[in-house]
Order: C-alpha cells, then sequence, then structure tokens
C-alpha cells in the first residue's frame, strides 16, 4: 500500500483514459471512503452531508458532455477569462470527460456554504483513494453548467434542492501528466 | 421482493391506487345485487406492507421510504383513528425508524403497547435454511427479544417471511421456543395450518396464496371490493366448516412497500349492511393487527392440517451461487461467531470478571451477520449487494478477532511447563471429541522441531513451505494431526528440538495416476479421478462412467435466482464443457506432499477463467479432500460452474444438513407441492423433487455397502444428475458460481468477475449419514491453534481439558454464551440423530442452579442439577436453551433448582 505521502504526492489529474470500465463494487468502495472525510453537516446531525450519482452509461456521459458543452459556451460569452476554452467548447469531438468509463457527481444542499466544504472535502478523499487504487480522476468544473437542463437533471434523479458540488471522471488513466512543480508552501506569517 | 411482478406493482401501487390512499377516501356505494355471506363473519383487514431491506432500490432510499410513506404515515393515521392497526413485518424496520426519529419513541411506545402498531418478531425474514440455526435463532434474538427490552410492555409473536418459497425443517420450533407462536407465509397453498417440526414443537401458520392476494379486494371500488369479499369468503366457508375454524377472516393487505392505506369507504359500507340489507349481512369488517386474529383463529381449537418438513428454497440461485464471495462470509460467520461466544465465555468464567465478555461487539457482530435479507439484488442492487457482503465480512472479522483473543486468553490460562518445548494449543469448538489436522505458522528455524503430545509422544507431522507472502519473513507452516482434542475443549502439543529420529514409515504406494494409503486407492483421470477405492469397506466409491470424481463442468445457466418462477430455473447442457474433455493432468506435488498427505494439481484455463484444482488425499485419517480455484473468472453472463461426485450407489438415498437438523431426499421435504400462488403462478412440482438444495455443512450418499459425506464449502448443491438421460445414482455436486441477472427490471447482473476459492472433504463410512455426519461438519469446523502463548502467573488449567461435557451421541452444542440479561451462562443443545436422548452435561465450573430456558433466554423453569452437572431428557429433534448459574453466581435469595 502506498504511504499517505506517496498517495498525495503521486495524485494526477487525468486527461486520457483507457476504455476498461471501473467495476460497481470499486466505484462503491471509493464512495464509501469519500464519507469518511471531515464533515459539518455530520456532526450537526445530517443524516447524508453528501449524495452521489455515478454514470457509467456512456451515451448519456456523451449526452451531459454535449449539453455541458454548449451551456458553457453560453456562460464564457460573458465572461472573456475563459475565451481560451471555447475552441474546445466548439469542437464537436471534445469531450468534456475525455472518454472516461465513469463520471461521479458529488450532490450537496443547494445555497449551504458548509454543504460545499462537506462535497469538496469528500471529492479530495475520493480522488485520492482512486489514485491509491491506480484509478485517474479529473474534477470537471463545467459539469454545473449542464444543471441548467431541469429535464435532463430529472433524468439523472437529482431533486431539487441538490445542487452538484464535485464533478469527477474516473477510470484507468492512459496517461499520466508529469507534476507540475510545487513551490515551498506560501507561509505569509508565523506567530509564535 | 415481489420479483418481475411486483416491479410492475411498485409503480401500480403508487398511480392506480393512489386515490385510495389514505385522506382520498374511496367513493362509496351499494353493491348493488351482490348476496351477501351466509355466516356471521369477522372479517380483519391486516393491513401492511412487504418490505425488503432493499430491492426497490438502494438501501439508504428504501429505508428513507419506509419513513415517509409507511411508518410516518401510519403513525398520522393511528392518532387520528383509534381503529387503526398497521403491521411493519420486520424489527429491522423499527430499529432503523428509531434511529432517524428518536422524538416518535413515545408514540411508537404507546401504539405498539396497544396492540395497533405491530412488527415482525424477527429481524427481517431471511432465506432460512442458508442461515446456520444459530444465526436463525438470533432473528429472534433482535426480533422479539429486542422489542420487549427496548420498548417494555410490548410484544410482538408473528413472524412474517410471506416472499420466500421456502421454510426451514427447524424454523418452527425455533419460532415456537422464543415464544413467536404465529406465522405468515405465501406462496403455498391457501390456508390455516399447524405447522410442525420434527420434535413435535409448531406454530400456526397462514398462507394466503400470495400476499398480495387481497389486494384485488383491498384494491377494487368498495361496491366492487365488497363484490368480490363476498365470493371469497363463500369459497373459504367450506374449508372452514371443514376445519372448525371460527368464522374470522384475515384480509392481508401487503404489497411491496405499499403505504397504509385507508379502507374506511369499503368497511363503512360493508358494516352498514349490518343492520340494512348490505353486503355484509350480519358479518363485521374492520382493522386488525396479525397477532389479534391469530389468537381468535386458535381460541376455539380449530382442527388445522398439520404439516412437518422442510420446503425446499426455490430462490437460492439468488444467493450462493450468484453471490459466492458474501455467501462464503456469512457461512464462516456462522460458524465462527458461536466459537467465538463459547470460548469468551469460558476465558469470563475463568477470570470471573463478566466486564471482559464482548457483550456489545458481539451483538454487532451477530446483527451484522444476519442482516441480509432475502432482498439481494434489485434496483440499484450493486449497492445493496455490497452492504449486504461488507455486514457479512464485518461479522466474519468480528468473530475471528473475538475468537483469536479468547483463545490467547485461555492459552495463558494452560501450565505449559517451558521444559517441554514451545506450546501449541489446539482448541475444539465443536461439543465431541476429534482427530484433525492442524496447520500453525512457526519460525523458519524451528522447521526441523518435532510435534509431542503432553506425554512426550512424536506425532506426525509435516513443514510446508511459506504462504506466498510469507517468504521473506523466514516462517513456514507445520502441519500435524491433533489427535482427540476433547470436545469444547482443548490439547497441548510441543515443539522440541531434542533430534530424536522421527520415524516416518515408508511413503505409501504412488506411481503414474494413482495412489495408494492405509484407506484409498486413488486413480487419477485427466480432469478428475477415476477410482475411489475405500480398502475397509472393500467398495468402489465412484461411478465414472459419465462424470469423474471432482470434475468441474459448466453448463448455461439462464435465470436469475429468485422470481416470478413455479420451479427452479435449472440450468441447461448448451455450451456444456469439463474438464474431462480437456488434455489436463495431474501433477504430483512434491512440496506440498509428506507423511501427513499426498497432494496433486491439475491447472486448465478455459474459456472464461482458469480452474485449479488440488487433490489432498490424507493419510492418518480417513479424508480426501479437494481445493478448486476459478481464477481471472471473466464474469460470462449466463454460466454455472459445478463440481461432481458420483457416488457409486445406484438408486442411493441422499440426506444432508439444515440449520440443526438432517433432510433425507424424499422423506423430510413438507408432502406434496408448494401450489398455486396466484393467475398462473402454480408451485407445482413435488417439493420432495426440488433442486438443487441449501445445505449446511455437508451432504451424505449411500447405498447398501457404503456411506459417503461430502463437507462441502459452498450454500447450493445438487445430487442429481443435470445433464439428459439421467444416470441412477446420486451424483453430489456443489453449485460453485452461476453469473445470473436480478429479476428486477432495473436489476444488477451477478456476474462476480474475479478469483473464487473452494474446499471439499470427501470420507467413507458404514451407509447411512449418521455414520459421517460429524466428519461432515467438523471437515468445516477447523481446530484452532493458538502458538507460543506465554504461561501466565496464574496459570492452573491441565495441557488438555473439556470445559463441556456432552454424554449422548446426538446430541450437539451449538453455542456457549453469557446470558443477555445476567452474568448467567446459556448452553444451547440440540438433538440431530432423531432419537430421545438421555443428556449428561458436565460443565468445568460448580452448578449452582440449572434452568431451562426460551430460545431467547426467557421463561426459565428451574430443573434438577448436581454440583458436577445435570441430567435430563433430550428429545429427539429438540433444540433446548439451558441457563447455568455456576455456584458462586446464584443470586441471593435463589435456592439452587432442585438440586440433589
Amino acid at each position: 500500500m502506498k504511504s499517505i505521502e506517496e498517495t498525495i504526492k503521486g495524485r494526477r489529474s487525468v486527461r486520457k483514459y483507457k476504455p476498461d470500465p471501473v467495476k460497481d463494487e470499486t466505484i462503491l468502495d471509493l464512495l464509501e471512503l469519500a464519507t469518511y472525510a471531515p464533515s459539518a453537516g455530520l456532526a450537526f446531525g445530517k443524516e447524508h452531508p453528501w449524495s452521489f450519482v455515478v454514470i457509467k452509461d456512456k451515451v448519456m456521459l456523451n449526452r451531459l458532455s454535449d449539453v455541458a458543452k454548449a451551456y458553457t459556451l453560453k456562460f464564457i460569452e460573458n465572461v472573456p477569462a475563459f475565451d481560451w476554452f471555447r475552441p474546445s467548447c466548439q469542437d464537436p469531438h471534445y469531450h468534456l470527460y475525455y472518454h472516461a468509463p465513469a463520471l461521479v457527481m458529488i450532490l450537496g444542499e443547494k445555497g449551504s456554504p458548509i454543504s460545499l466544504i462537506d462535497c469538496v472535502l469528500a471529492a479530495e478523499n475520493f480522488m485520492l483513494a482512486a489514485h491509491a487504487q491506480g484509478l485517474g480522476t479529473c474534477w470537471v468544473e463545467w459539469t454545473k453548467q449542464a444543471a441548467q437542463d431541469k429535464a435532463l437533471m430529472a433524468e439523472l434523479g437529482i431533486p431539487e434542492g441538490l445542487v452538484i458540488h464535485a464533478s469527477i471522471v474516473l477510470g484507468y488513466p492512459d496517461e499520466i501528466p508529469a507534476a507540475p512543480e510545487r513551490r515551498p508552501p506560501h507561509v505569509i506569517k508565523w506567530a509564535r | 421482493m415481489g420479483k418481475g411482478l411486483l416491479a410492475i406493482a411498485f409503480g401500480l401501487t403508487f398511480l392506480s391506487w393512489a386515490p385510495f390512499l389514505y385522506g382520498e377516501k374511496q367513493k362509496t356505494k351499494p353493491a348493488a345485487g351482490k348476496e351477501g355471506p351466509d355466516k356471521d363473519w369477522r372479517i380483519r383487514i391486516i393491513s401492511s406492507s412487504h418490505q425488503d431491506i432493499a430491492w426497490m432500490n438502494s438501501p439508504e432510499a428504501c429505508i428513507a421510504y419506509r419513513d415517509t410513506h409507511c411508518i410516518t404515515p401510519a403513525l398520522e393515521i393511528m392518532a387520528r383513528d383509534p381503529g387503526y392497526c398497521f403491521v411493519m413485518e420486520n424489527m429491522l424496520n423499527l430499529m432503523e425508524y428509531i434511529e432517524r426519529h428518536p422524538d416518535r419513541r413515545e408514540d411508537i411506545h404507546r401504539f405498539t403497547r396497544e396492540g395497533r402498531l405491530e412488527w415482525g418478531a424477527t429481524f427481517n425474514q431471511p432465506y432460512e435454511s442458508l442461515l446456520s440455526g444459530e444465526q436463525l435463532i438470533r432473528g429472534a434474538y433482535f426480533g422479539r427479544k429486542w422489542l420487549k427490552r427496548n420498548f417494555p410492555g410490548c410484544d410482538a409473536r408473528i413472524y412474517f417471511n410471506p416472499d420466500v418459497p421456502g421454510r426451514a425443517l427447524q424454523m418452527q420450533q425455533i419460532l415456537s421456543k422464543a415464544g413467536i407462536p404465529y406465522m405468515v407465509i405465501s406462496r403455498y397453498h391457501k390456508g390455516f395450518y399447524r405447522w410442525l417440526s420434527p420434535d413435535g414443537s409448531s406454530v400456526v401458520a397462514y398462507s394466503p396464496g400470495h400476499y398480495t392476494n387481497a389486494s384485488a379486494i383491498l384494491g377494487a371500488p368498495p361496491s366492487e371490493g365488497a363484490g368480490l369479499l363476498n365470493a371469497e369468503l363463500t369459497s373459504w366457508e367450506g374449508y372452514y366448516r371443514d376445519h372448525r375454524i371460527p368464522f374470522e377472516f384475515p384480509l392481508l393487505h401487503s404489497v411491496d412497500f405499499s403505504r397504509p392505506t385507508d379502507f374506511g369507504p369499503l368497511i363503512d359500507l360493508w358494516n352498514g349492511g349490518r343492520t340494512s340489507k348490505g353486503p355484509g349481512r350480519g358479518s363485521t369488517l374492520n382493522y386488525s393487527s396479525a397477532a389479534r386474529f391469530f389468537e381468535a383463529l386458535t381460541e376455539a381449537g380449530p382442527n388445522l392440517d398439520r404439516i412437518t418438513g422442510e420446503r425446499p428454497n426455490l430462490w437460492l440461485y439468488i444467493h450462493g451461487p450468484t453471490h459466492h464471495w458474501a455467501v462464503s462470509a456469512q457461512r464462516e460467520a456462522g460458524r465462527l461467531l458461536p466459537a467465538a461466544e463459547i470460548f469468551n465465555s469460558i476465558a469470563y468464567l475463568l477470570e470471573k470478571n463478566p466486564e471482559r465478555y464482548p457483550s456489545r461487539k458481539m451483538e454487532d457482530a451477530w446483527r451484522a451477520a444476519i442482516y441480509p435479507d432475502h432482498g439481494w439484488g434489485g434496483k440499484e442492487g450493486q449497492i445493496t449487494d455490497r452492504l449486504f457482503r461488507k455486514k457479512l465480512e464485518f461479522a466474519r472479522g468480528q468473530g475471528r478477532e473475538m475468537l483469536d483473543q479468547a483463545l490467547s486468553r485461555i492459552a495463558g490460562r494452560i501450565d505449559k511447563p517451558s521444559l517441554k518445548g514451545f506450546p501449541i494449543v489446539v482448541f475444539n469448538s465443536l461439543s465431541w471429541r476429534r482427530s484433525d489436522p492442524v496447520a500453525v505458522t512457526i519460525p523458519w528455524s524451528q522447521r526441523r522441531c518435532q510435534v509431542r503430545d503432553s506425554r512426550g509422544k512424536i506425532v506426525p507431522s509435516q513443514v510446508h513451505p511459506p504462504l506466498p507472502g510469507q517468504e521473506e519473513e523466514r516462517m513456514a507452516r507445520l502441519q500435524f494431526i491433533a489427535q482427540d482434542v476433547p470436545g469444547l475443549g482443548y490439547k497441548t502439543y510441543y515443539l522440541t528440538k531434542d533430534g530424536a529420529a522421527t520415524s516416518h514409515p515408508a511413503p505409501p504406494a504412488r506411481a503414474a495416476g494413482f495412489y495408494e494409503n492405509t484407506f484409498y486407492q486413488v486413480e487419477f483421470a485427466p480432469g478428475g479421478l477415476r477410482r475411489i477405492y475405500d480398502k475397509e469397506l472393500k467398495a468402489d466409491l465412484l461411478d465414472t462412467g459419465k462424470f469423474l470424481g471432482f470434475e468441474i463442468f459448466t453448463l448455461r445457466s439462464i435465470g436469475n435466482g429468485a422470481g416470478e418462477f413455479g420451479r427452479v430455473q435449472q440450468p441447461t447442457v448448451d455450451h456444456f464443457d469439463s474438464l474431462s474433455r480437456h488434455k489436463t493432468s495431474w501433477e504430483h506435488d512434491p512440496l506440498g506432499s509428506g507423511p501427513l498427505q499426498a497432494v496433486f494439481r491439475l491447472r486448465k484455463k478455459l474459456e472464461n477463467g482458469t480452474i485449479e484444482q488440488k487433490i489432498i488425499i490424507s493419510n492418518k485419517i480417513k479424508r480426501i479432500d479437494c481445493e478448486v480455484a476459478i481464477l481471472d473468472w471473466d464474469g460470462a453472463p449466463y454460466r454455472e460452474f459445478r463440481i461432481a461426485l458420483p457416488v457409486n450407489a445406484p438408486g442411493g438415498r441422499v440426506a444432508y444438513e439444515v440449520p440443526m437438523g438432517i433432510v433425507e431426499v424424499g422423506r423430510d421435504e413438507i408432502p406434496g407441492t408448494g401450489g398455486p400462488a396466484y393467475g398462473n403462478l402454480n408451485y407445482d412440482e413435488l417439493c420432495s423433487e426440488i433442486r438443487p438444495r441449501e445445505v449446511q455443512n455437508f451432504l451424505s450418499a449411500w447405498g447398501t455397502d457404503f456411506g459417503l459425506t461430502l463437507s462441502t464449502s459452498v450454500a447450493v448443491n445438487d445430487y442429481r444428475d443435470p445433464a439428459p438421460d439421467p444416470v441412477p445414482h446420486p451424483i453430489l455436486q456443489p453449485v460453485l458460481l452461476a453469473s445470473r441477472r436480478s429479476c428486477h427490471g432495473e436489476g444488477n447482473w451477478y456476474l462476480q468477475e474475479g478469483d473464487h476459492h473452494y474446499r471439499f472433504s470427501l470420507t467413507s463410512h458404514d451407509p447411512g449419514w449418521i455414520n459421517g455426519y460429524r466428519l461432515g461438519i467438523q471437515a468445516n469446523c477447523p481446530l484452532f491453534p493458538v502458538a507460543g502463548a506465554p504461561t501466565g502467573d496464574d496459570a492452573d488449567l491441565p495441557e488438555e481439558k473439556s470445559f463441556f461435557e456432552v454424554s449422548a451421541a446426538g446430541a450437539l452444542i451449538s453455542t456457549v454464551k453469557k446470558c443477555e440479561d445476567d452474568d448467567s451462562i446459556i448452553v444451547r443443545v440440540y438433538e440431530i440423530e432423531g432419537k430421545d436422548a438421555e443428556l449428561v452435561l458436565t460443565p468445568f465450573f460448580p452448578l449452582g442452579k440449572a434452568e431451562l430456558v426460551s430460545m431467547i433466554e426467557e421463561e426459565a423453569k428451574a430443573i434438577p442439577c448436581r454440583s458436577d452437572g445435570l441430567t435430563m431428557r433430550l428429545g429427539h429433534h429438540a433444540i433446548e436453551t439451558l441457563k447455568l448459574w455456576p455456584r458462586r453466581d446464584v443470586p441471593k435469595g435463589h435456592t439452587p433448582g432442585g438440586e440433589k
């Protein structure tokens, strides 16, 4: 088993995947580990601070990718800072989920900052646990744009009141990118 | 789990039935033209809801649904309608609800005490014969006993298991002796029954044919429903009269996950006819609990049809073959947890410290060991199945851990003179003296040591290479035969370095494809064993004309395991394959072979995986083991693997172990068929013909010359040739694996890709299962060695001891445990041979008082005892629970019961 340091330092955002499917059992193991993340919601007695949607259906992944790209294009019309992403969204061959065999969404309460933090912490657990098992992940923020398609969200069983806080593709890496150099921690002040 | 039909019904429940939900009352119209019943029926609507743990959706979604759509609405209805009653079938439902709604405890307590809110008396609804006897009994601990303890003044007296078309031989005795006198079943002929276990204890059972059948009446508009009810009552009238049953009629309203429903309009319509000329005509229709119905039914002493026997479960492909890893964990937990209880109880008694008994941990482990119900798979079944498996693996892990801890503590109290060598204490969790192989891991440096017993006699031993992964740790595995280890006790051995010459006899004869030792001549063939000759009995054990001994074969296996079918979905010989069709050869394994055993291996890659097989022929005990691995199984859909043992006994008889009993095929099943359920669904096969079967530890087959017993590591086993033109002799066949799919429209596949491991043991004996059952059980229940335990300062135990001795041959102890309610000791014993016996039980502690208690440790009745034990009659097939008070623990004011 990898050490915690090896796991953290070795995790990469993977953008090229093998077509091999990920077993349900494996995904369920990862989801269980995600729920061991720190959680204010749990401390306050919430039964489910997180909810999950798992998509392995290729047709649905393609559709979600197309819908998210379309809404993203609209979004970046007014946000020039994201112009760099426009060509990708306009490219019909560009797949938002890199043809990964699975996508996992972590859902939380709409409008709750605590819920957002809970979900993001769970997402980090999920990604680290996946890496520890030889799987690759990549956080795909643009999925949230697809939430504007209410019919699609309903089809995915996402009820009103829950929002996508994290969207992570999952699969066996076909290519693992090099790690960008990390600078030493930037400590502004160390009060003693 | 109403299977395919009810996946649809679930949707319909909330569509077509929506107008009938509480608060949206049915429109009342008189039943024009319908004639009322001739008798003064008292009709009781038992408003219930069939609840799998999941199946309809993921477990979490179902828990939430039960809360918001079933229990909470039922509480609301009960608060405003004092006549309303509602039944939830499982105690687990209450546990889940209270966890979510601690604030509703008072309401629940009140309604339950009033008898209007009713909970099933068992934890859940299992496949009965899949569970061990102790696991079945724990269903009542986490059922009725849990309710009585957590909700004082409340009781649960009815076992609900209406979905599973299978009944265990001894279930009625367990229920009856746990204070649960009634049972609601279905998928069986409509009727009321006195359902007995072979000891004579019984429960009263009700089967509506199928549990959803009354929905036709209750789901119809009231006027139509009244007409249908009239017709139904008329159809029952003769049956009631013939059986002298009082005119009490149950209308069980139960559909998968059905909501509490207001039948007020139908009730008003019907009862309005009491004084006028309405459809009821003097009959009454009201809500009722199931308990009140059964009490009214039995009060007049009706003459009910009597049924005894096992109803072989039709839904067995859904567990063992399609969930091999999970069910293996459940079976192992079923053996480890009683062992852990037994030795933790002994440790506690030795240390005189009840605080060290791991009560909480034990409770959690037992609850996990029985958590899965009959609803494997279903919608989001991958989540349900994983949860079930995790629970069972947790139970198994806890069992191992608690057992190891207890054994170490006891081993530390044994006086083991250090001069005698490195100690190995061998523990026996079964209640009879036995000789079996033991393997321990020892430092590599000690691999040339001798094993000696406490008197210094050298015991034959054999050193194996380290296990994979332990090579670098310089460890070796030492195997020896522990002879005559006392029942529920231990025996101490020593490793010595005295260099005394090992006097191993010359190795038995081995030639190409042939092996012979004291017991057997074994002939190998490509893919299996051509011949096993028992030298003692002078008998050829196998008929290998069609299948070889321990031959693996594969079949097409289309089906779902559990669903709306009247007969087990049998595999077919499409794409049949077997190892004998391939060029496979057995290789002698020189590293695994030695004075204790000879090992032969085979490996063959097939289309969807690789088969590895190991035959281990023991030279010191009469036993041949077969280990099988299916490696890298790719999960091809609808395939099945079996292993064959063709027994050379044409027309031979077959028996197998069920929870706390034995079923002989063709003799011990319930008579007749399961009968019509609904529509075209008819369980039309004679119960005696149903196969394969759920088996605990072993199957036996015998003819006139010999008997053969096979210990099996799998839950589902067949005994008849599955191929066309079946041979007349039994073919014992563990079903290793089947890749089927849930019957739910959105259900998961049960593919089980990966590695699977199995183990089987064969022994032969005189004809009759009775001559092989102990070997059949013990091959699945290994001896537990503790190596190198230090001798503590307080070590006062001898080198060999039995903690509980039992005299009667057929009396087996299933557990020894600390009492749930005080510090006394519970001993559960059952009679397996079918003979009345005089039981002499001798515990290792001075006995102050002994009581006979119910299966859930209540209703104590003092029985005579002596300081050194007790003698009592143990009826044939009886399961008895004894409560023993060590002399020091007899509470003040208690007179030791009947002490001589």
